[in-house]
């Protein structure tokens, strides 16, 4: 989509565990410095919004008690801090970012194969974090035609729509590559916004540790890599997730749901009878609830957007 | 869907906007009340608008109750007043319905917080021509019988003698 004279596209860079191995774990009290992540050499990339998440754990029910305990500071394209000290995360955003509300940042612009550095310390004397992953959302800038990117014919009519995803029968611990999804041929769709939830029917929590890569019809991605599903689209059901303050109760995300959905921005142009690639993976053998072992689970995911009619 | 919060823009010449709101259930809708358990008739559901008006749709929101088991696994799904799906069905054949809390603002559930969910077309709404009928489909996938409370927001267009 040409925006600002420039050719915007929707990106999420995910930093995690695959990045630097230190935040696979990170032990009570543990301060990690300078973790370094390198940007796609594509395109520049402007920063938008932030999210992170840990893996689900079963130290208070199915939580992510263990976020409370985050504490981070980053930097802009020139090394350079854009804060003080390190700072709670708790206290930037609600709920972490997650379910599809990113904490907004004001734009910062990094060049193509810049580079960002975060510092991270866990301010618990008890709680180990595990997997904890970074999201920062925003788009990556082309030059126009540098790469294909569709949009609304001169004259369109346009309807609400709603795709839906069936993802049937997840292992445990299964990824699952390169899915199809297919536009229908009577219209193009333009994908604004997610859902999703497992088939468990209201089992708490709604798919815990699932990811999603989605990619266009090249396979270029969206995302460097898998974005956590609840963070991606959220949903509008969850489980006790967080950590109220010092309280023993756990709270649900709020305002959440299709009414405040996970946005792609720019959108995302489909035309009739074109692609859009998708993989999955789940990560819950370890999680051991609500049974154990982990059973196969159906995952839907419904895609929100609009069939554009050309005239 | 969702809309940034733009103005919505006024009425052309000769119209008047009313708000309006719409609320369908077994009172006025008798197929949205005592939906059997494992329900498997898909039978559509008219949701009749009112004569005087044209109706834009802009938002929806649920609820779905039921005598036993879970409210979650009632499904539904919405057609505009010209037959047209506005969810795509899972499986070709099958009728177009969804677990309400992924597409429409469901007041069941727990997180169901962020208010209506808006419907948008370059009509800035859903077009519904007065005494029109829009479809519903209910899938009652839960043990006991179901009953569904289905709200459109909008808004009523009067129309004199120029307006468009």
């Amino acid at each position: 989509m040409l925006l600002n004279g420039y050719q915007e596209r929707h990106h999420d860079y995910v930093i995690g565990p695959k990045t630097d191995g230190r935040l696979a774990s990170v032990a009570p009290g543990q301060v990690i410095e300078k973790i370094q992540f390198q940007l796609d050499p594509d395109a520049p990339f402007q920063l938008r919004s932030r999210a992170l998440w840990c893996d689900y754990t079963t130290n208070n029910g199915v939580t992510q008690d263990e976020l409370s305990f985050v504490s981070s500071r980053w930097t802009g394209p020139s090394t350079d801090y854009r804060f003080q000290d390190f700072v709670s995360e708790a206290a930037q955003m609600a709920q972490f970012g997650q379910f599809g509300i990113p904490k907004p940042v004001h734009p910062i612009d990094y060049p193509a194969n810049g580079t960002l550095l975060i510092d991270v310390a866990n301010t618990s004397t008890t709680n180990t974090i595990t997997n904890l992953t970074f999201l920062f959302r925003g788009v990556k800038r082309f030059p126009p035609g540098a790469v294909p990117a569709y949009s609304y014919p001169p004259r369109f009519a346009s309807i609400a729509y709603h795709y839906q995803l069936s993802i049937l029968n997840l292992g445990a611990s299964e990824l699952r590559q390169n899915q199809i999804f297919t536009v229908k041929p009577d219209a193009d769709f333009v994908l604004r916004a997610g859902q999703m939830t497992t088939d468990a029917g209201g089992v708490s929590p709604i798919g815990p540790n699932l990811f999603f890569q989605l990619m266009d019809f090249n396979k270029k991605p969206y995302s460097n890599d898998f974005v956590r599903g609840d963070v991606l689209f959220g949903t509008g059901f969850a489980g006790d997730i967080y950590a109220a303050g010092i309280q023993a109760n756990n709270f649900i995300p709020p305002f959440t749901g299709p009414g405040l959905p996970g946005l792609f921005y720019p959108e995302i142009y489909i035309p009739a009878n074109h692609q859009m690639i998708y993989s999955v993976y789940r990560n819950d053998a370890a999680l051991g609830t609500p049974q154990s072992p982990v059973p196969p689970e159906n995952v839907l995911v419904v895609l929100i957007g609009a069939k554009v009619f050309p005239q | 869907m969702y809309r940034p919060q733009f103005v919505y823009p006024k009425a052309g010449p000769g119209c008047r906007d009313v708000a309006c709101t719409y609320s369908f259930d077994v009172s006025n809708t008798p197929g949205l009340g005592n939906i059997p358990n494992n329900n498997t008739v898909n039978v559509k559901i008219p949701l009749i608008l009112d004569q005087d008006a044209d109706f834009f749709l802009r938002g929806i929101q649920t609820l779905s109750t039921v005598t036993f088991g879970n409210p979650f696994n009632v499904r539904l799904g919405l057609l505009d007043c010209f037959n047209n799906q506005i969810l795509d069905p899972v499986l070709a054949g099958n009728p177009p319905t969804c677990y309400q809390y992924l597409w429409s603002q469901s007041a069941a559930s727990p997180t169901g917080g962020g208010g209506i969910v808006t419907l948008d077309s370059d009509d800035w709404g859903i077009y519904c021509p007065a005494g029109g009928a829009l479809g519903a489909y209910v899938q009652n996938t839960s043990t006991g019988v179901a009953s569904v409370i289905i709200n459109l927001y909008g808004i009523k267009r009067y129309r004199g003698e120029k307006c468009f």
